[in-house]
């Protein structure tokens, strides 16, 4: 009876997988670490993960102004929830940092953390990193090069486009189940013209049988595998063809940028796609702290208040925590370097254990529900819930801790008039 | 590094949004969340502890209001007792001058009675003594068919009479 039972739940799971992997599996995700431009306003350009943060904050905020809008001594639904959370954070804070200093920090530290754990987990829902614009990547691809090409000047670093092949580009757009991913890339040290006769010949081998039989990738298409890819694409109806600018030079083309050179046929000037395009979701949504810019920033909020707590509290003299008259104790002038220093690579730590865990995570899960969806991503989502609270509440206690060190006073001159302060009221307790 | 920043994506104005978008949002919390739920919480705590002083103090009084109560109680009872007690006190004292009078009473009417029948037996006997001297002179005339002096006779028969010891008691 007990075999049956559990043979019946692998072959559950089985088909659970199996129905995932054949209707639910979502596209080869194109892992992009810069967060993509949706637009911009003015020098700011509005990327997806910005565009999150912003909602995210309007979530806070309304949330926050619904669960206060009416408050009463007797607290009821909303307000008692976001009560809870409040005397939680208010609890955690003056049990750390005392009840003078806990009041002091405690504003900027629970924004720090229903900040990071908001956009966390809004960042779990599934239409993030799904719904999008659709870029045209071939258009970019070609405007690339143009560029290139107008510098004069050869491809620094090996670059790659990564593209889905997709029935439109353009418009609003979800991104497609079981999409595969592609990769056009250009060497480093190639010229425009030899990225042009590359883009030929991937786009031969990506849509027709064609294949280059190119021993080292790194070496320039050969001429006869351009013609040959040229011909490829030519004989297939549906492959995209290539337009090759007439001698003389057309001035402008009508996709808006210059005409693509190439070393084997001249010039592109656009190409066609009567079948199957190439073209990349780029999302509308983004986990907040997957971008390095965001994580920063909030490094950077951390750094700020905890030593503008420490001005606040010791003055002048907070200054000399780290700089230390080398006369006086040159150890402690180490010392303080070593502390300067350290209070600097916060923002880097901070900065880079958010956006690793959370970058991470939606790897994860897009991974995840590329190759096993169904179950796995579940599990995963479970894990990422965990994380995100992890996080939120790591960077929330580790700029606490720091700012109860930054209003601590440091040095032997302090500690006697602490401790000679502390006599007297032991005294008066004493009696 | 230059490489590095492009890599990351790291962009100046989206820093400084970022930052801002920070501060925005911690000065709105700041006025719609932790300050009224701050207040409220301090108020609530309060008000909590008010409750509790007022509540120990209404249990205090309401403590001394019962050992009032229990006093006044005990007194009352101890009272009620003494009342009884004293009652019982004058009831037997009552009781016992009543047993005391009726008997004097009786005693009284029992010696009025004595005193009545002896004088009703002192009367009798006088006019008995009478009838008798008369049925003697009587008997005497008879016997000795004297005349005597009615003096005469009535000395002889108190010396008779005083001979024969015959006496009211």
């Amino acid at each position: 009876m007990k075999a049956v039972t559990i043979a019946s739940v692998i072959v559950g799971v089985l088909a659970f997988l199996a129905v995932g992997l054949f209707i639910a599996q979502g596209p080869q995700p194109e892992i992009i670490v810069p967060a993509e431009k949706l637009t911009a306003i003015g020098p700011l350009e509005i990327s997806n993960t910005l565009l999150t943060s912003w909602i995210v904050m309007v979530l806070i905020i309304a949330i926050a102004w619904l669960c206060t809008r009416s408050m009463t001594l007797i607290p009821g639904g909303a307000q008692n929830f976001l009560e809870a959370v409040i005397s939680f954070l208010v609890g955690q804070v003056e049990e750390i940092a005392g009840e003078k200093n806990g009041r002091k920090f405690f504003m900027v530290i629970a924004t720090i953390f229903l900040w990071v754990i908001f956009n966390n987990w809004f960042g779990l829902f599934p239409f993030f990193n799904a719904i999008g614009k659709t870029e045209d990547v071939n258009h970019h691809i070609l405007e690339t090069i143009a560029e290139q090409a107008h510098d004069g000047t050869p491809f620094e670093k090996r670059d790659k486009f990564g593209a889905w092949f997709m029935e439109n580009t353009g418009g609003i757009t979800m991104a497609k189940p079981r999409a595969k991913a592609v990769e056009f890339e250009v060497q480093a040290g190639d010229t425009a013209e030899v990225a042009g006769d590359r883009y030929v010949v991937f786009l031969a081998e990506k849509f027709t049988d064609f294949r280059a039989h190119a021993e080292d990738e790194e070496a320039a298409p050969t001429k006869e595998a351009v013609e040959g890819a040229m011909a490829a694409l030519n004989a297939d109806p549906k492959a995209p063809k290539v337009h090759i600018a007439a001698e003389g030079g057309h001035g402008e083309a009508a996709e808006g940028h210059e005409p693509v050179p190439s070393a084997t046929l001249g010039a592109i000037e656009s190409v066609e796609f009567p079948g199957r395009k190439l073209g990349l979701v780029i999302p509308f949504f983004r986990g907040t702290f997957s971008d390095v810019n965001n994580t920063l920033a909030m490094g950077i909020v951390s750094f700020f208040v905890v030593e503008f707590w420490g001005f606040q509290a010791l003055g002048l003299a907070y200054l000399g925590k780290f700089f230390v008259a080398p006369w006086k104790s040159p150890i402690m002038t180490f010392v303080g370097f070593l502390e300067l220093l350290s209070e600097l690579i916060r923002i880097i730590s901070f900065c880079f254990r958010l956006f690793g865990n959370i970058f991470a995570g939606e790897v994860l899960v897009l991974m995840l529900t590329f190759l096993m969806p169904f179950l796995f991503v579940d599990v995963i989502y479970g894990l990422e819930l965990f994380v995100g609270f992890i996080q939120a509440a790591v960077f929330a206690l580790l700029t606490l801790v720091f700012a109860i060190g930054a209003v601590e006073h440091h040095g032997d001159d302090d500690h006697h008039e602490e401790h000679g302060a502390e006599h007297p009221t032991g005294a008066v307790q004493a009696h | 590094m230059d490489k590095a920043v492009e890599a990351l994506g790291l962009n100046l104005p989206q820093l400084i949004a970022q930052v801002v978008n920070f501060f925005v949002l911690l000065m709105i919390l700041r006025l719609v969340a932790y300050k009224p739920i701050l207040k409220m919480l301090d108020e609530r705590k309060q008000k909590i502890a008010e409750g509790l002083n007022a509540a120990e103090i209404a249990r205090a009084e309401a403590a001394s209001a019962q050992a009032n109560i229990q006093a006044q109680l005990d007194t009352a009872r101890r009272e009620g007792q003494e009342i009884v007690a004293n009652a019982q006190n004058i009831a037997t004292r009552i009781q016992a001058d009543s047993r005391e009078q009726s008997a004097k009473d009786r005693e009284a009417s029992i010696e009025r009675a004595r005193a009545e029948i002896q004088q009703e037996r002192d009367r009798a006997i006088a006019d008995l003594r009478g009838e008798f001297a008369d049925i003697t002179v009587r008997a005497a005339e008879k016997v000795i068919n004297q005349s005597l002096d009615r003096q005469a006779h009535q000395r002889v028969i108190d010396e008779t009479l005083a001979e024969s010891n015959f006496s009211g008691n």
